[in-house]
């Protein structure tokens, strides 16, 4: 459910993200990616994106997703079932406006999984002022989530989240470039897992015993976020980012990463960091002392910090480019006995075609 | 806000204003921009998002549980 969250402030900016294919009539992009870790989980992931201008001033975009799912996570294991497999997929559909000051765009998505279905509506707009120095943007996002469980046919729960985006982007200097951004939004309805369970210890001194998960119906979440991109020498970029978060069941957060992306004509290689710690809701315990009002197995929301490290090396054409990057990464969970760390990569394959 | 709003106008009033349309070559390169690779950027984001407890702020995302 995390990821409509995310989709929605961001999905509300696509103006930005597809608005002008640099005079070209069509873009076609076509990206494949493996995420590998040591808690026995393996996601395939594969995407076709298009993008067409049929007006001067008119973009329309699509795009569809399929994610391969196999995991035997201490999740999984915990909540007592076998390994299992699962597929999703994803359609957006998007329409913008651009012209060269002034943007506006709406998109749908729609991902499908067996045990979850969400629809996601954005709009945003932004326009440029000061010379095209400084672009304000604002977007807004509505996702309707449908949550079901495998074995349950009578479980039906909904999830719905209304978020939006204000976005300030300016140029610093003839070699700078900065962004600010803040995005809020508010979840409402069902929020824990209907696969994890929490656990209680016992008080007579034996195993702990499991309880479902039972999380708050409301989450208000809040990110201030600034990007620096900075070129320097003949043509390399470091691009650097950091953000702020915070949410109302006691989560807080720092992210910060950057990218060196040198240019080597028709060659760019890049390498990239990321570091993010976390502090974790105020309701999250490994092994709760006595049943809870609310209680949570989710060791996303207990205390912990992650480290992303990756390298990227691409071929750039007229019409055509390729790249291809490996991260690794690591997480590190001082809160949850089960699975102290994981460890894993991301392998992924890129290709953009120029019509 | 007010003060944020602010601090951006003088920051941009400060630098950026002076930059002409001819002193914009480095900006205009694709490895300037915020996101470059929309797809790349959706599927870094996907798993972000999946591994935090944290959203936003970046572009990218996409929809689905992705409760693994």
């Amino acid at each position: 459910m995390r990821l409509q969250l995310t989709a929605l402030a961001l999905a509300a900016l696509g103006a930005r993200a597809y608005a002008e294919p640099e005079g070209e009539h069509a873009t076609v992009a076509a990206r494949t990616a493996a995420y590998v870790d040591d808690d026995h989980t393996v996601i395939s992931t594969s995407t076709v994106a298009v993008r067409g201008k049929p007006t001067a001033h008119t973009v329309i975009a699509g795009r569809y997703v399929a994610d391969a799912v196999s995991s035997a996570s201490v999740d999984v294991i915990s909540a007592a079932t076998e390994r299992w497999t699962e597929l999703r997929s994803e359609v957006l559909g998007g329409v913008a406006y651009a012209d060269g000051t002034t943007t506006a765009s709406v998109d749908y998505i729609y991902s499908h999984e067996h045990d979850w279905d969400s629809h996601t509506v954005s709009a945003g707009a932004s326009r440029d002022v000061f010379r095209h120095n400084l672009t304000l943007a604002a977007g807004a996002s509505f996702v309707d989530n449908r949550v079901g469980r495998a074995d349950d046919a009578n479980f039906h729960e909904r999830m719905r989240v209304l978020g939006g985006t204000l976005r300030a982007v300016w140029v610093g200097g003839p070699k700078d470039v900065f962004t600010a951004s803040y995005d809020g939004s508010r979840a409402r309805g069902y929020q824990a897992s209907p696969y994890r369970y929490a656990y209680v210890a016992d008080v007579m001194g034996g195993a702990p015993l499991a309880f479902p998960e039972v999380a708050p119906g409301e989450r208000w979440r809040h990110a201030l976020t600034m990007r620096w991109n900075h070129h320097l020498l003949r043509d390399t970029a470091v691009r650097s980012h950091a953000r702020a978060y915070g949410d109302d069941w006691g989560v807080r957060s720092l992210t910060a990463g950057s990218e060196v992306v040198v240019g080597l004509e028709p060659w760019e290689l890049a390498v990239q960091g990321r570091v993010y710690a976390q502090q974790g809701a105020t309701f999250y315990q490994d092994v709760y002392d006595r049943p809870r009002m609310y209680m949570t197995a989710d060791r996303e929301l207990s205390t912990f910090q992650d480290l992303f490290v990756g390298v990227r090396a691409g071929w750039i054409g007229e019409t055509l480019a390729l790249d291809a990057s490996v991260t690794v990464f690591g997480l590190r969970f001082p809160e949850f006995a089960r699975l102290p760390r994981r460890t894993g990569f991301i392998a992924m394959l890129g290709l953009v075609w120029a019509l | 806000m007010t003060t944020a709003i602010a601090a951006v106008l003088a920051l941009v009033l400060a630098g950026g204003c002076g930059v002409k349309a001819y002193q914009r070559e480095k900006l205009a390169k694709s490895k300037m921009q915020f996101n470059p690779r929309p797809e790349t950027t959706m599927l870094e984001q996907h798993v972000y998002s999946y591994r935090e407890g944290s959203t936003g702020g970046y572009e990218g995302g996409g929809g689905g549980c992705g409760c693994n």
